[in-house]
């Protein structure tokens, strides 16, 4: 329970203003306001500030207050649309799309035809091989792939 | 009249075009071949490896397990189509390589090492452009000795 002494808190008073106060809190400070002077002072006061402000915002921009962030917040949103609607009228423009797609042709041929670190395949397709020796073999280096003929010369 | 001149250059040119584009490629005589014939006695004694060999050694190391790599000598050759090239080797050895056309990107080579005029190895390979392949195993010196055969053309 909050005793009248304790009630007459400007916090209280403002917090009463903007209808935030609990059950308990508002039956109270009801009950205090109708037997305390300074407190119904200072709530008149508090309401002619936001009489006050209210019309205020409402002189500047000719719209009721709470309409205020709707608008702000619709004005936003068409600002970014029209910049994404630019970026992709650049992108899909013909002088950006014909030297990207150049340069992406470019690539894929340099890469397809130029890039020999990696070769498919050992150096040497063995046709035929014969020895007199007792043994022929065929081996392959790791890196290169190159290949190897091994042969024994002595039987 | 015209028009029968016109489908005879016609023909002429389509008939071109099938002989460029189906003609296989081995039929035709093409580029001479360069080659390039590196002797090398891969050992154990030591553990030198000759700068002339480095690229080649790290390579062949992934394979053989040599701690040395002396370059003996070299030999260039250029063959046209069916010509034979002919390289010393050490100990009355030689090679005789010859180039058997052009196949794509590779060309075909039959090589032969004789001994005392007769022959101990032969081979028929397709060797890629630019790339090399290593024969090897004649003993020779307290290692063996590789020979290694680099192509272009």
């Amino acid at each position: 329970m909050i005793n009248s002494e304790i009630i007459c808190d400007a916090e209280l008073i403002s917090r009463y203003m903007d209808n935030e106060l609990n059950v308990d809190e508002l039956a109270s400070v009801k009950t205090h306001i109708a037997g305390c002077e300074s407190c119904r002072t200072r709530l008149r006061e508090y309401a002619e500030i936001n009489a006050g402000l209210n019309s205020f915002v409402q002189a500047q921009q000719g719209i009721p207050a709470g309409q205020l962030e709707n608008r702000v917040l619709g004005a936003i949103g068409r600002k970014t649309s029209r910049k994404i609607k630019g970026w992709k009228n650049l992108i899909l423009s013909k002088r950006v799309l014909v030297p990207v797609g150049v340069a992406a042709a470019a690539v894929v041929i340099f890469f397809t035809n130029f890039d020999n670190r990696s070769p498919i395949g050992p150096t040497a397709i063995v046709s035929s091989l014969s020895g007199t020796g007792s043994s022929v073999m065929i081996l392959e280096t790791a890196k290169t792939r190159q290949t190897i003929l091994w042969f024994s010369e002595n039987g | 009249m015209c028009n029968n001149n016109t489908s005879g250059q016609h023909g002429i040119l389509l008939l071109t075009l099938f002989i460029l584009l189906f003609v296989p490629s081995y039929a035709w005589s093409g580029p001479d071949t360069n080659i390039t014939v590196k002797t090398i006695l891969a050992s154990g004694n030591g553990n030198s490896i000759d700068p002339r060999l480095q690229g080649l050694a790290r390579e062949l190391q992934s394979v053989f397990r040599y701690s040395s790599y002396e370059f003996l000598g070299q030999k260039s050759l250029r063959l046209s189509s069916n010509n034979k090239g002919v390289v010393s080797l050490p100990e009355q050895r030689i090679m005789n390589i010859s180039a058997k056309g052009i196949e794509g990107d590779r060309v075909v080579l039959e090589i032969e090492i004789l001994r005392n005029n007769s022959r101990i190895f032969q081979t028929v390979i397709k060797l890629r452009n630019n790339s090399s392949i290593t024969i090897g195993g004649p003993q020779y010196k307290g290692g063996n000795l590789l020979f290694n055969i680099f192509a272009s053309f």
